[in-house]
């Protein structure tokens, strides 16, 4: 039960990122839209997005709710430790979420649009770093329960380079999925053109700021680096993501636009799934040791109501969530 | 907490009725062709998408917000009340797809696939609001553990989550929010029927969110009846706090209004009926009905807003009921448009939302100092992290802010889709639709 329950959360955190993330995205790419064509490139971002983004949105409930019924003390050190930058990504989240539909939905254009734009784009930049801060802390092994200074129980946990970093590379791998979905998005060949240089751009900034994420995580001496490089299967993931960049950049060359959907997302889920290679079988690490999923479930009971939860939703979420991607997409 | 929760709270009303509004009138323009009821259609999804996204939002939060306010709550109470959450989580997300699939799905599917797409937004967010609805429930009526010594064990969820106040919130709540929406929609269009614009489609709304919220507000009484018979019960301290009921007696009076005064144990100006209370709580005028001298004084609920939400509620749930039957019977004689209905209509369409906060205040105050009734207080459950009135200014300023612009689209939606003469507007949105 642990293990499909565990399974669950790695589904919902990989399909998160893949499809939440690109809609944060897709935020980010509205701040840096250039001279050309800015009232087009909005305004595919919301045909594209509109339809989906709340869907998308929901792998993060799942996974906090897998949390907390299945794994609660890890949901409840995360809570108290990391308390401060999840209030910043609810902040974002909220902004976000409000400043796209308002947007949309305004029955008078006039300056508002502009504000909501705004709002729009900062705060998806800034939640996609708040998240990236959020999955750093939990494997930088600086979470203490112990502590009562302020600082050390509060701040400590996520305040440094290595987290920061990570933000700024999650905010990336988020821009350059939503760049390369974008590209299918829209038959004008010259707003393909503009999403097509994006996904380039994005795809080696990723690449820059994963080897600045490698770089501070030795720099601050927690071992992450070498254990990336000499575990088997984040190795064999880091290889075959590598390899992939080749065929990836030929066929946003080329404007083939699945293949491109394809690559973009195999590319993200490897380098995530290497990173999760990295850290397992830990959740979060702690001073005082790590939590994993085996040492901090519920009790079989609950997982087992869990499951059947897990199951039975997922047959009735997968056919609709096809149905509505059929529609749109 | 509280106030994102008394913030969350309306917008998944809305969330969870409003589109079975859009369904309703969606049908009649898919049976008869009416450009007006299409009209309709568009003008109430736009309301109902602006409205979920508010809520989805809040609701995220509040699900983070359980563990960052309460996380040793959550540590007792995650594993035994998860099951609900993790069933709403599904709920949502499937309210979220058809949402997805009803808002942008105009001629890009079959015409009553679309329509039952619809249809599936308000049945999952209804399923939803029960979900959660059941988990607030146990923490009135903890069930599905045994506890010994600060240390629960034998959990097992589905009997948590069947708790024994599960059913009675559920209905009451589920129609409260039938009937808030209900008569707030009635009061918008009964503004806009005195300003005489769109006659006919501003009648046909009306009709529809009358025909939900009156039916809700005439069966509502009954619920509550029902829900006090639960608590007197369940939560005896709750019900003697509701009304102000100090000594423990048989044939006990119903109080209506007054002050309680705790020193005196005595409610000064109300207006007592005799046995009343005896026969809400248990059928029966001869009944004993507990009284708050019954509990040692530091676990009373704060009897004063206990009391006063409590008689607010029920105030205007009367009222509802009263003219709601009063509609009806103008409904059947042909007389409903008249312009003393229609102001009063107006002035009713938020007593819903207030009768709802009040209630809900009723539920939560009336339960201090426990937040899981009996096992843990309120105080042993909040987070250790310091500052937490940064956290409420934080929230309060941002939700502030959302509600106002929440209200102020709603209000430009509304005076955008009047400007204009039907037939633009729907030839406008089909043409944006391709």
């Amino acid at each position: 039960m642990i293990f499909l329950v565990s399974l669950f959360f790695t589904v919902a955190l990989i399909f998160y990122v893949l499809f939440a993330g690109a809609d944060f995205g897709a935020g980010v790419l509205e701040m840096v839209k250039g001279r050309s064509r800015r009232e087009d490139q909005s305004e595919l971002i919301g045909k594209a997005m509109g339809p989906v983004w709340e869907a998308n949105h929901i792998w993060l409930i799942l996974m906090v709710v897998i949390l907390f019924m299945g794994f609660p003390p890890i949901f409840r050190v995360m809570s108290i430790s990391l308390h401060i930058p999840i209030v910043m990504v609810l902040v974002g989240i909220i902004l976000r979420g409000t400043a796209f539909t308002f947007r949309h939905y305004d029955a008078v254009q006039d300056g508002s649009q502009k504000i909501y734009t705004i709002l729009f784009s900062t705060s998806s930049v800034w939640t996609s770093f708040w998240l990236g801060v959020v999955a750093a802390a939990m494997h930088r092994g600086m979470i203490t329960t112990g502590s009562k200074d302020f600082n050390e129980a509060f701040v400590a946990p996520w305040g440094g380079m290595y987290p920061f970093t990570f933000g700024l590379f999650v905010m990336c791998v988020f821009t350059f999925l939503a760049s390369a979905y974008l590209i299918g998005e829209t038959k004008d060949a010259e707003l393909r053109k503009i999403f097509r240089a994006r996904a380039i751009v994005f795809n080696l900034l990723t690449v820059v700021l994963g080897a600045l994420v490698f770089l501070t995580a030795e720099l601050e001496g927690h071992g992450i680096t070498k254990k990336f490089f000499t575990q088997p299967w984040s190795l064999t993931a880091f290889i075959l993501a590598t390899l992939m960049l080749v065929p990836l950049w030929i066929s946003i060359y080329r404007g083939r636009t699945y293949a491109v959907r394809v690559l973009a997302g195999g590319l993200i889920t490897l380098v995530l799934l290497g990173w999760i290679a990295v850290v397992y079988p830990d959740v979060l690490i702690t001073r005082e040791g790590p939590l994993t999923f085996t040492n901090s479930s519920a009790v079989p009971a609950v997982m087992k109501q869990l499951a059947i939860a897990l199951i039975v939703g997922i047959c009735l979420i997968f056919p609709s969530l096809i149905w509505l991607l059929r529609v749109f997409k | 907490m509280a106030f994102s929760l008394g913030f969350h709270i309306i917008f998944a009303a809305v969330g969870m009725t409003m589109p079975f509004f859009m369904a309703a009138s969606h049908y009649l323009y898919l049976k008869n062709g009416k450009k007006e009821d299409l009209a309709l259609t568009h003008m109430w999804s736009k309301g109902v998408a602006i409205l979920f996204a508010v809520g989805a939002v809040s609701g995220t939060t509040l699900s983070f917000e359980l563990g960052l306010l309460w996380p040793n709550f959550m540590k007792y109470a995650g594993p035994i009340i998860g099951m609900p959450f993790s069933w709403e989580g599904t709920a949502f997300f499937l309210e979220a797809i058809f949402l997805g699939l009803f808002l942008y799905g105009w001629n890009k599917m079959p015409r009553w696939a679309h329509w039952w797409s619809g249809i599936m937004v308000g049945v999952c967010g209804f399923a939803s609001g029960i979900f959660i609805l059941a988990a607030n429930a146990w923490m009135n009526s903890p069930a599905g553990f045994d506890w010994n010594n600060g240390v629960a064990t034998n959990i097992d969820p589905v009997a948590a989550m069947f708790n024994k106040a599960w059913l009675h919130q559920t209905v009451h709540m589920q129609l409260a929010a039938l009937q808030s929406v209900g008569f707030a929609v009635a009061g918008i269009h009964a503004v806009l029927l005195l300003k005489n614009r769109n006659r006919e489609l501003n009648l046909r709304a009306l009709k529809i969110s009358i025909a939900f919220g009156a039916v809700a507000a005439l069966l509502q009484p009954l619920s509550g009846h029902f829900a006090a018979q639960r608590v007197a019960v369940l939560q005896p301290a709750k019900l003697a706090a509701m009304e102000s009921h100090f000594k423990t007696e048989k044939n006990a009076s119903l109080v209506i209004g007054g002050i309680p005064n705790l020193e005196e144990q005595t409610v000064e100006y109300g207006l007592k009926i005799p046995g009343a209370l005896s026969f809400l709580a248990f059928n029966d005028f001869n009944a004993e009905v507990k009284g708050l001298e019954e509990f040692p004084r530091e676990e009373w609920p704060p009897v004063l807003i206990t009391h006063v939400a409590f008689q607010i509620m029920v105030g205007l749930g009367t009222w509802m009921a009263a003219f709601s039957a009063l509609l009806f019977f103008l409904w059947y004689r042909g007389g409903l448009i008249k312009p003393l209905i229609l102001k009063l209509l107006v002035i009713t369409a938020p007593m819903g939302f207030i009768a709802l906060e009040a209630g809900w205040v009723v539920t939560e105050v009336g339960r201090q100092p426990w937040v899981i009734y009996g096992i843990l207080k309120t105080k042993d459950a909040v987070t250790d992290f310091p500052s937490l009135q940064f956290h409420f200014w934080l929230f309060g300023v941002l939700y502030l802010i959302l509600a106002f612009t929440a209200v102020w689209l709603l209000y430009r939606q509304v005076k955008a889709a009047n400007a204009f003469t039907i037939e633009n507007s729907v030839a406008s949105k089909m043409e944006v639709r391709k």
